[in-house]
């Protein structure tokens, strides 16, 4: 199959034929900031921060659930797309304790975000309590922002064991077990997917926290 | 349909039984459906009703743009002090199409739902002595679809299929669009699933009808479903599906049973031939409506919208090309094979639900192109006294009049200022009313409706609400706007801040 040429940010690109409009922009060196992406799980199209502009359609479309197509003119980083992102990076912050995710932490610096001009957080988020229900790692869901890689990496991307699915609605849904139960009651084989996978540090395991917190548990 | 039941029927049997699920019912469900337990969980924790504990009884105000515009507040406080003299709980539940003859109010008991409209201040007062409020409604009241229509006829005969191709250039040429918002060519989606090759294609009928503002599908189900049939199996023959799933909003339980009434007689007089037909009661929820997350509640999953491509046409219900139609496009391609192309080009008739500030509020069949202030004054409304309209329901916009009276209600001129006719709501506003009350309640339905899945729209909508609420406007405020108008994933949250942005941009502007 012959390649497809595209133009992302001014530069030729020739993408693979599948390829989506991420894998397009950085052939041309180009990052584009995502946050819920994720090759293995197939995690994609839920953060919205790689929304990128297509010349001649309409919306901006994510650039990770968007295949390369010949001849299209994409913009990656426009003052609109900056202030999209910068507003929904800046509700994220206000809302989710992001101390231990130090790549959302580069990107409120990179878009200049000033989560407290939302003022006070609406969500609950901050207020969950960690869950310590298995001998191997914690799950913090007050870190937590639902991007769904651990679903997706222990239902249907990946392990096929569906330990876990989302919970609740709009800015309440979260991460749980099936009828809530403790994870070693559920088909959890403790692979450690999730764990790998999740990018804000609510999956911690337990050996790591008691280093971080100089040994006290 | 692929073999294994689904999902959410034998949750609702389950609930029927007990009026709430204790684990092994869903357990049961999930092993019978074959899906994972964390699948039927994921669906228990995303619907409404599916409780897990014993439920208690409540009295739920009814909160639609009509009532916000009067008197909620009012309402809200009487309900709030009666209920716990009555043992019951005091809430809210969002439109319930029934901004015509409200204000409403709902009385849950365990699964059952009783609809009380029009309620009073006094009505609510004398629940706390235990008395319930003296109208019950089951059902949209006919005789509110006023004034005739072509529509409002049962289909009779019924219409005869005529051949795919005939069918489908007649629904080209009646220029008939998909009258549930989006208003997209109705010839395209049929020749688009017609022109898949596959094992089995199906024909799902939306009325998941959940925008406040509308009631026109409500009328259609509750009193003219064979309608509705009729043009569902045509569609069903013209695309070459085998099986059609009419999908009635959840709440909607005389559609739902009078839906499955005209089934069930339809089938037994052998009018739908060889084709599968079934009612199948929808989730409960706004973003239902939208088709793709329609389809993921069928097969039992959250309602939560795909990423498209691919779209329904070609990877819909079971990942089967899948036809999506509204009810009232569906009664309209039915009349359209009864009576051609060139009678309905004649009539061009568009439903449109018309509520507020009129004298005859109700359900109209009025030609497309009509103007606003014929509209309005067809049910009664005086343009003269009447500052605003809400053009298209919660996802639509304010229209200001004098100056929007000439505007003709087609599915082009409206667009032109960056309105739109949508599914066809008209809710009038005379000049004492609050248009900020109505914005706010607005908001709130979004932020309650929000399923969570993309960012914008589930961190968005909550922060769009508090800033309506606190009557914010500003550069901040327009940032909101943009991304989520074009970050989310969805037309839900992409609509979401329509609404309060016309009323800032037509009321706030500079004044002559």
């Amino acid at each position: 199959m012959s390649k497809v040429s595209l133009v992302v940010d001014g530069y030729l690109v020739q993408a693979e034929p599948g390829e989506t409009l991420l894998d397009a922009a950085r052939r041309a060196g180009v990052e584009v900031p995502t946050l819920c992406f994720h090759e293995r799980t197939g995690t994609r199209g839920l953060c919205r921060l790689c929304v990128v502009e297509v010349e001649g359609w309409g919306r901006p479309v994510p650039a990770c659930a968007t295949e390369a197509q010949p001849n299209l003119v994409v913009r990656t980083e426009t003052e609109a797309l900056a202030a999209l992102r910068r507003v929904v990076l800046e509700l994220l912050a206000l809302e989710t304790d992001l101390s231990h995710d130090a790549g959302t932490q580069t990107l409120l610096k990179r878009y200049a975000a000033h989560p407290q001009r939302w003022s006070a957080p609406l969500a609950d988020r901050r207020e969950r309590e960690p869950v310590h229900d298995n001998p191997f790692f914690v799950r913090d869901y007050a870190k937590c922002y639902t991007c769904r890689r651990c679903i997706d990496a222990c239902g249907e991307g990946v392990q096929g064991v569906w330990a876990y699915g989302t919970t609740g609605r709009g800015h309440a849904a979260v991460p749980g077990t099936p009828l809530d139960l403790p994870l070693p009651e559920t088909p959890c084989v403790f692979c450690g997917n999730c764990l790998q996978v999740c990018p804000t540090g609510a999956l911690v395991p337990l050996e790591e926290l008691s280093l971080a917190e100089g040994g006290l548990s | 349909m692929d073999s294994a039941p689904l999902l959410l029927p034998m949750l609702d049997a389950a609930l029927a039984a007990r009026g709430y699920l204790e684990p092994a019912d869903i357990e049961a469900a999930a092993r019978e459906a074959r899906l994972p337990l964390a699948r039927a969980w994921e669906a228990v924790r995303f619907y409404p009703r599916y409780r897990t504990e014993p439920p208690e009884k409540r009295f739920l105000l009814v909160d639609d743009p009509v009532v916000r515009a009067r008197d909620f507040a009012q309402l809200w406080a009487e309900l709030e002090d009666a209920a716990p003299r009555a043992e019951a709980h005091a809430d809210t539940v969002y439109s319930q199409g029934l901004e015509a003859v409200g204000p409403a109010l709902v009385i849950e008991e365990g699964a059952r739902w009783r609809v009380f409209a029009p309620v009073q201040a006094a009505d609510l007062q004398a629940l706390a002595m235990g008395k319930l409020p003296p109208h019950e409604l089951e059902a949209l009241p006919p005789e509110l679809a006023r004034g005739g229509g072509d529509l409002f006829e049962p289909p009779d005969p019924l219409p005869e299929f005529s051949g795919a191709d005939a069918l489908i250039s007649a629904v080209r040429e009646a220029g008939l669009r998909g009258l549930g918002g989006a208003l997209f060519p109705a010839w395209r989606k049929l020749e688009a699933v017609r022109a898949e090759a596959a094992d089995a294609k199906y024909v799902v009928v939306n009325g998941d009808e959940s925008e406040p503002g509308n009631f026109k599908d409500r009328w259609l189900m509750e009193h003219n479903p064979r309608l509705v049939w009729a043009g569902a199996a045509l569609a069903a023959r013209a695309v070459g599906a085998s099986e059609i799933i009419f999908y009635v909003r959840g709440e909607y339980a005389a559609a739902r049973a009078r839906v499955e009434a005209a089934r069930a007689e339809l089938e037994a007089s052998g009018y739908f031939e060889e084709l599968k037909t079934q009612t199948f009661r929808g989730g409960g929820l706004y973003v239902c409506g939208e088709e793709s997350a329609l389809l993921e509640s069928i097969e039992g999953r959250r309602a939560e919208p795909r990423l498209k491509p691919p779209y329904p046409a070609q990877a819909g219900l079971f990942d089967r090309p899948t036809l999506v139609n509204n009810v009232e496009t569906l009664a309209h391609l039915a009349w359209i094979a009864a009576h051609g192309a060139e009678a309905y080009r004649q009539r061009l008739p568009k439903l449109f639900s018309i509520s507020g500030d009129v004298a005859r509020p109700g359900v109209y069949e009025l030609p497309l192109g009509t103007p606003l202030a014929g509209a309005l004054e067809a049910a009664g409304g005086d343009p003269e006294d009447l500052q605003a309209v809400l053009l298209g329901g919660a996802a639509g916009t304010f229209l200001r009049l004098p100056e929007a009276a000439e505007l003709p209600l087609d599915f082009a001129a409206p667009q032109l200022s960056g309105d739109a006719v949508g599914p066809g709501a008209l809710v009038a506003f005379t000049g004492d009313r609050d248009l900020w009350a109505v914005a706010e309640g607005i908001a709130a339905f979004f932020a309650h409706e929000s399923c969570g899945k993309c960012f914008p729209c589930s961190l968005g909508t909550p922060h769009l609400h508090a800033a309506v609420a606190r009557r914010e406007r500003g550069p901040q405020t327009e940032e909101l706007f943009l991304a989520l108008e074009q970050g989310s994933l969805c037309g839900l949250g992409q609509a979401a801040p329509w609404a309060v942005r016309s009323l800032i941009r037509r009321f706030e502007g500079v004044r002559t």
